[in-house]
């Protein structure tokens, strides 16, 4: 066996040093007793002896740490110390950690191990999203969040801060898909949900899609397709608008989709407002495999002036369009006749003066 | 007075609200009420025991930390790695001792200790290379100079500051 002292070690107190050669001792007497060394076995233990050394057990160092106590530690570093002890040695990481909690999961210890693993990363978020100006944002409640996710989420966000910092030409993290599924995408329809992992896009034939950002090929996926809309065979453009307000430990969100068929003689378009559900496999409670939409709501909305929506807006069970000379709330969870309902319509006036309020029946 | 016995059966005597900074022996001196009988305590040394109760005789008569602490107080906690002074000077040890005073404060459940051994070693990894943390943890390189090329190129981008 070969010991190297460090230059470094020379600046270090006798003791450490005495600690190192006390630790390398107990590593090597460790060593050659696994590959059966008897001659090294030997000289280390007299080595062992001469230092003082009661016992030759492995050694009270970092890595001889049980793990509670090692994750009490990693609290209380930042996640750029904790890449950087990743390179130091095979640390426990959280993904070699899930293994080893199944093993622990023989000791009843399988819990504890993996609420210390996750701890972590909590902390790390906990320490990063309350400081900065653009709080991380979370796609479900904290607590549905395992370690690895977790800690996916961290380090793309501080990477992502990094490339803005560094203003790098090139995105910290890109995804390129193919649209052989799709139709062409309505450039003025893309929405991005909250945790940037779900990508929503709508088609230039109606159909809405989304795209799972995190898989490893993101590849569209239909979530409501043209038949499903008021309007099916509706070929112009539609727009929609998400509420994604909801506070619900199941996450989901309402979307309001309008769409407009220019063949259509009757001077209406049609909107139709749907929950959308995150869809989770059985054995991975924690995270979504898609999305599934279902309709609440649809009406068609007659306009003797415009049918061009310009803009729509969700916002919990009311919903507002703007058309070219007014805007038209709605009381959409109200409605029980799609042809003849409620709404309130705010008329447009001059630039300079505020809209008035009337209501109408459609 | 309490009287404790180490692993290498030595004696110690100390007053009770000092060594009741142990949640393990408050709890045991509970469970047997009044009593002479000294308490072994097998997983600590006599050196390391010297030093853990010079921590709780310093401390004696603050505040212990409760069971159900509140949240933010602890989130307020894990933030900082700021050590008071005294606590500083009382852990510059060597690190064979460090180790032994925090799995010692572990074993007693001494919440404050455990958290000041934790912050040293913490303040020891902040802003290291792997390296100079292999070098001061005698931690054994145990990647190949492959895997060791590849976790170093997936992690490059947090040293580019």
């Amino acid at each position: 066996m070969k010991i190297v002292v460090h230059q470094e070690h020379q600046s270090r107190s006798i003791r450490d040093v005495l600690s190192a050669i006390k630790a390398l001792v107990a590593e090597g007497a460790q060593l050659s007793r696994q590959s059966g060394d008897a001659q090294h076995t030997v000289l280390l233990d007299k080595l062992a002896d001469v230092l003082g050394m009661q016992d030759i057990s492995p050694f009270a160092g970092l890595l001889t740490l049980p793990h509670d106590i090692l994750f009490e530690i990693l609290k209380f570093v930042s996640f750029r110390d904790i890449l950087r002890l990743r390179q130091a040695s095979q640390l426990p990481q959280p993904t070699e950690l899930e293994v080893q909690c199944l093993i622990f999961a023989q000791t009843n210890k399988f819990l504890k191990e993996m609420s210390h693993a996750r701890l972590i990363w909590l902390n790390l978020f906990n320490k990063y999203s309350n400081i900065k100006p653009f709080p991380l944002q979370l796609e479900r409640p904290i607590e549905r969040y395992p370690s690895g996710d977790l800690e996916r989420l961290i380090l793309r966000w501080k990477r992502a801060e990094w490339h803005f910092t560094k203003e790098a030409a090139d995105p910290p993290l890109r995804r390129d898909f193919s649209l052989k599924n799709a139709k062409e995408i309505d450039h003025h329809s893309m929405y991005l949900l909250k945790g940037g992992r779900w990508l929503l896009f709508k088609a230039s034939n109606q159909s809405l899609y989304y795209c799972d950002l995190d898989a490893i090929t993101p590849t569209p996926t239909l979530l409501i397709s043209p038949d499903a809309t008021p309007l099916p065979g509706a070929k112009v453009a539609a727009y929609f608008s998400l509420d994604e307000s909801q506070s619900s430990i199941f996450p989901s969100f309402t979307l309001a989709y309008w769409s407009f068929d220019s063949a259509r003689s009757d001077n209406s378009f049609g909107i139709s407002v749907w929950r959308v559900s995150f869809l989770f496999e059985a054995d991975r409670p924690d995270r979504a495999a898609g999305l599934d939409a279902t309709c609440l709501s649809t009406f068609l909305h007659k306009s003797n002036q415009s049918l061009t929506v310009l803009s729509i807006t969700l916002s919990g069970p009311e919903l507002a369009f703007t058309l070219w000379s007014h805007i038209v709330v709605v009381s959409w969870v109200n409605i029980k006749d799609p042809k003849s309902y409620s709404s309130r319509i705010l008329k447009h006036q001059a630039v300079s003066k505020p809209p008035t309020l009337s209501s109408s029946l459609n | 007075m309490v009287l404790l016995v180490t692993s290498d059966n030595e004696q110690f005597n100390a007053d009770k609200d000092v060594v009741e900074r142990s949640v393990l022996i408050k709890n045991m001196l509970e469970d047997v009420g009044e009593s002479d009988q000294p308490i072994p305590l097998p997983n600590v040394s006599s050196s390391v025991l010297k030093k853990v109760l010079e921590y709780c005789e310093h401390h004696r008569g603050e505040p212990l930390p409760s069971a159900d602490a509140d949240q933010s107080q602890d989130e307020t906690r894990k933030r900082t790695t700021d050590i008071s002074e005294w606590d500083q000077k009382f852990i510059t040890v060597d690190q064979e001792m460090l180790f032994e005073i925090i799995l010692a404060a572990n074993y007693l459940d001494i919440k404050s200790l455990l958290d000041v051994g934790c912050k040293t070693v913490a303040n020891m990894i902040k802003g290291k290379t792997p390296e100079e943390i292999r070098k001061l943890f005698n931690i054994v390189n145990d990647f190949t100079p492959e895997e060791e090329a590849q976790i170093k190129k997936e992690n490059e981008w947090a040293e580019d500051r």
